[in-house]
């Protein structure tokens, strides 16, 4: 027996098992898999190694006050951008402009404070055991998040993930809008994806999940591994790669059918695909792809079908396509299209 | 003549695309430290949000004064901004910052007397992270096993908890401890020894579990 926990001590011991551990990165995942392949008798080891690094936290686990952790915020960008500005020429008009904004800025932000104080105060005691982490993106926006097992989420634009800081316990996580899931395996500890009333759970594998609120019908698109999914009327199946499951929220249907990987999971890669896609689809899209409003003068210029497809591409370049094929004309300026 | 045909990758020209800094994934926090240091206030903003909270977690296990902890982490940030230019490229983010805020902690500390060492920072709750999934450790081992760490002198503590929670490094460890890298692996391993002199006369579960794989 002392022979064994010598070996375990012996992998705690190793700086580049315990980071392997702690902070998994794709080379070290690589290498310790293989290193269990090759020593398939230290596989308890590893385990009880394991277990025994990740159990060490903090007794006393203080989390900044939200009104210290905003003021020092402001502090340190308003120092910086000050000390920034130490090129500009010293005017005496310009210091009195700026003690006035900074003035309105202090009696804002005090205000704001305030407010901020007397919420917090009331939800911080409830929340204090396990509190929820959330990643949000606006539109025109796309995130990678790094989950503390080493699955990795890309989020799409207008799009919210949620998860608990026991995420180690429990691998669950919620989802609004679009993201694509690369999640690492274990086995022995299921991970699920709640997207309104659809549960998507797997081991290891890398899909699509996309359930935006303004969506018919939601899509889980499966590119490696096995992935279970289930709604809450009764349906469920079992996808595998190539294959994805369409719930139809308006009569409670689950299709199974292949689908087509730039118009599924392109967005990851910088691909916007229409395939005979109704012109204001098209606009919903392409609204939130580059963060912008469009203005349409006349609905009845949407009326038809687009298809095409870019890569990386500027607005301006999408823009010109579709309104070439389907007879539009359009103006940009900033954030805002006019289509006339 | 084949063999001279040379094959151009386009070189990969990483591009600050305007979406906002949270695409950053951890590998590219390189990136972001060095944009910093060119003087760009999207990644202080970034470094801060992701570091405050650790900090000043990290902080307080030295002192119980809250503001005095904000105080440093705020001096800390302005230090950076002041230094901006003159930081090195090739750096670890989290180590750098964890070895700043406790220069500052210790040296202020120095000055006021009346700031004192809390005696039970760095102590360590267990949590059993995969017991209902995996077999293994059971409550009894993460009992026994949380009452001998917290057991152990403060700063073999901080190291632990540095390196198994924190997730750094032992020459991380080495400049937050300001001692020198053998030193530090040799305090971790110092207190790790202790544990194995505490695990080795087991009466407990892990002691039937050892029993149960070698029947394996």
């Amino acid at each position: 027996m002392q022979k064994a926990n010598h070996q375990i001590l012996e992998l705690i011991k190793n700086e580049h098992f315990v980071q392997w551990i702690v902070t998994p990165s794709e080379e070290s995942t690589h290498y310790w898999s293989k290193w269990m392949l090759t020593h398939p008798d230290r596989k308890k080891d590893v385990e009880i190694a394991r277990q025994i690094i990740l159990s060490a936290q903090y007794s006393k686990d203080y989390k900044m006050p939200e009104e210290d952790y905003n003021l020092v915020l402001e502090n340190i960008v308003n120092y910086s951008q000050k000390k920034g500005n130490k090129e500009i020429q010293w005017n005496p008009n310009y210091w009195k402009m700026a003690g006035i904004a900074a003035a309105v800025v202090l009696v804002l932000l005090a205000g704001f404070m305030a407010m901020r104080f007397n919420v917090s105060k009331n939800i911080r005691h409830e929340v204090a055991s396990s509190e929820m982490i959330t990643k949000t993106t606006l539109k025109g926006q796309k995130m990678v998040v790094q989950l503390p097992d080493g699955s990795k989420v890309m989020l799409n634009a207008e799009s919210e993930l949620t998860y608990s800081t026991h995420f180690k316990t429990k691998r669950s996580v919620t989802l609004k809008g679009e993201a694509f899931f690369e999640v690492t395996k274990d086995k022995n500890s299921p991970f699920t994806v709640h997207s309104g009333d659809i549960m998507t759970k797997v081991l290891g594998t890398s899909f699509n999940v996309r359930s935006y609120p303004e969506d018919t019908e939601n899509s889980i698109a499966v590119v490696t591994g096995k992935v279970e999914v289930s709604d809450k009327q009764g349906n469920q199946a079992l996808l595998v790669p190539n294959v994805r499951g369409v719930f139809t929220l308006e009569d409670n249907q689950l299709l199974i059918e292949p689908f087509s990987v730039n118009k599924e999971i392109g967005w990851k890669d910088g691909v916007i695909h229409f395939e005979d896609t109704p012109l204001p689809q098209v606009i919903a899209t392409l609204e939130r792809w580059y963060g912008v409003s469009f203005i349409v003068k006349d609905r009845s210029l949407l009326f038809g079908k687009y298809t095409g497809t870019y890569k990386n591409a500027s607005l301006e370049k999408v823009m010109k396509g579709v309104s070439y094929t389907t007879g539009f004309e359009f103006s940009l300026q900033e954030k805002e299209v006019t289509i006339y | 003549m084949k063999s001279q045909k040379v094959i151009h990758n386009s070189p990969k020209i990483k591009k600050l695309e305007p979406v906002g800094f949270d695409q950053f994934s951890e590998k590219d926090e390189h990136y972001v430290w060095e944009r910093f240091i060119k003087g760009d206030n999207q990644s202080l903003i970034y470094i801060y949000r992701k570091y405050a909270d650790i900090l000043y977690r990290y902080g307080r296990q030295f002192t119980g004064r809250s503001e005095f902890i904000r105080d440093c982490i705020q001096e800390l940030f302005y230090d950076l901004i002041d230094r901006r230019s003159k930081l090195s490229s090739a750096r670890s983010i989290k180590g750098y910052l964890f070895a700043a805020l406790k220069r500052m902690i210790l040296r202020d500390i120095k000055k006021e007397e009346r700031l004192q060492f809390e005696e039970d920072g760095f102590s360590f709750s267990l949590v059993e992270s995969s017991l209902s999934i995996n077999p293994g450790l059971d409550i009894a081992d993460y009992a026994i096993i949380q009452k001998k760490l917290n057991g152990l002198p403060v700063s073999q503590r901080e190291v632990i908890l540095l390196h198994f929670y924190e997730g750094l490094s032992y020459a991380e460890i080495a400049d937050i401890m300001n001692i020198k890298v053998r030193s530090a692996r040799a305090l971790t391993y110092r207190a790790l020894d202790s544990l194995e002199k505490e695990l080795s006369p087991f009466k407990g579960s892990l002691f039937m579990l050892l029993i149960h794989f070698a029947q394996y």
